[in-house]
């Protein structure tokens, strides 16, 4: 998992607010809110990041364990490929 | 102004209409922006289904929609045809049709659709003003905007809309532009703030709300200039009559959700592909404006308190702003 970059799906759009996002499938008109760390998770994804490059790029950035990130990032990920918002690049 | 053709101020645009329109609209002089004008036969509309309502009438939809992103047509079968393009609206009745219902889907989801298509901000909310700014009140349909902006109304404060707000964001403020001068309650209701609410028409025959004239010789005051707009309340009336009334901050994406699900027509600006130039407008409204939460128990009987809590929660916005 740690150098498995993800790429987000052709068919959403991302919308920041206020340090937050909404992810928007135009596919099938559904909206997802992301609270900052998820917002910031998906913003590197989106930027070609690998795993390991996001868990460190996050733990210099908000006051959290490593093992409670990390298992942070895996459910989000989980989520986002069970609504076919990100798939494994390349 | 061509014979027959009345001008009127709407939504901060010139419409120029054959339609002698029930509303008391603003008259207008100047150049035109949209004509709405009824005509034999449409010619060439679209044809590919965008939307079917879920709501049913003698069996079908009562309303589907059709259209590209250049027109649009909303087709309420038995009733009416509207097209919406870029220029003008034109409709269609079915013999015997109902002109308060035309009118009111004239002046709401069509007019509505015309100010996207015209890159307008087109929010389907009541507003009010509370000192010095207009509030507004979002959420879905028979969630209470209405009656909660009446009650503002009898508290001495002018309605900004009670149908589609159009708004303007510029990059510090958020402008709401004025309706119409007519606010919309159901019959049993009405009779609540008005006498002789059941002489007034209503927006469909059997199913409508009563259209009651606001401002001169009407109930309450508007507001017929723009005015900053200074919070969002999603409104969360509860069954339960022991609720207690409270109001919270949303998260900016639950602020947005809300934005997003009080556009007008948001199932038909999907399906046009229109969204994505429209979420990053309304993020800025979220990071502009106080989006919050009003949770309030049902019933009319409340409804005071509920208007005490608002005003009180505008207070405190001028409280905090001084600190």
């Amino acid at each position: 998992m740690p150098q498995i970059v993800f790429k987000l799906s052709a068919d959403i759009l991302l919308q920041e607010v206020a340090n937050e996002m909404v992810i928007l499938n135009l596919a099938d008109g559904q909206y997802y809110g992301l609270n900052e760390i998820g917002a910031r998770i998906v913003q590197l994804m989106s930027r070609g990041e690998d795993i390991s490059s996001i868990t460190q790029n996050l733990l210099g950035e908000f006051d959290v364990e490593q093992s409670v990130l990390e298992r942070d990032i895996q459910d989000l990920i989980e989520k986002l490929q069970q609504h076919a918002l990100i798939e494994i690049a390349g | 102004m061509t014979r027959g053709l009345h001008k009127y101020s709407v939504y901060g645009f010139i419409w120029e209409s054959d339609l002698c329109l029930s509303s008391c609209l603003i008259p207008a002089r100047g150049g035109t922006d949209v004509e709405l004008r009824r005509v034999h036969k449409l010619s060439e509309p679209p044809t590919n289904c965008l939307f079917s309502s879920p709501l049913i009438r003698n069996g079908s939809p009562l309303l589907k929609t059709y259209g590209t992103s250049e027109e649009i047509l909303l087709r309420y079968p038995g009733l009416v045809d509207i097209l919406v393009t870029p220029r003008e609206i034109q409709y269609v009745p079915e013999t015997n049709s109902d002109m308060a219902f035309i009118e009111a889907q004239c002046l709401g989801p069509a007019s509505a659709l015309w100010l996207e298509l015209n890159n307008t901000l087109a929010l389907h909310t009541s507003a009010v003003v509370v000192d010095d700014a207009a509030i507004m009140l979002v959420e879905h349909s028979g969630s209470g905007k209405s009656t909660l902006a009446a009650t503002f109304l009898r508290h001495q404060h002018a309605l900004l809309t009670d149908d589609i707000l159009p708004l303007n964001v510029t990059p510090h403020a958020v402008w709401g532009q004025p309706g119409y001068p007519q606010i919309r309650l159901l019959a049993d209701v009405a009779r609540q703030f008005i006498s002789g609410a059941d002489t007034l028409p209503s927006t469909h025959p059997k199913i409508g709300k009563k259209m009651i004239p606001v401002g001169v010789s009407g109930f309450g005051t508007f507001r017929d200039r723009p005015v900053t707009i200074s919070s969002v309340y999603v409104l969360d009336r509860v069954a339960d009559d022991t609720a207690r009334i409270a109001i919270q901050d949303l998260t900016p994406t639950e602020g947005l959700h809300a934005l997003i699900r009080g556009s007008s027509g948001a199932n038909t600006l999907q399906a046009l592909g229109l969204q994505p130039s429209r979420l990053p407008r309304l993020a800025q409204i979220v990071e502009t404006l106080r989006v919050r939460r009003l949770t309030y128990p049902d019933g009319l009987h409340h409804l005071n308190d509920v208007y005490d809590a608002i005003v009180n929660d505008v207070d405190t916005r001028h409280t905090s702003n001084w600190h």
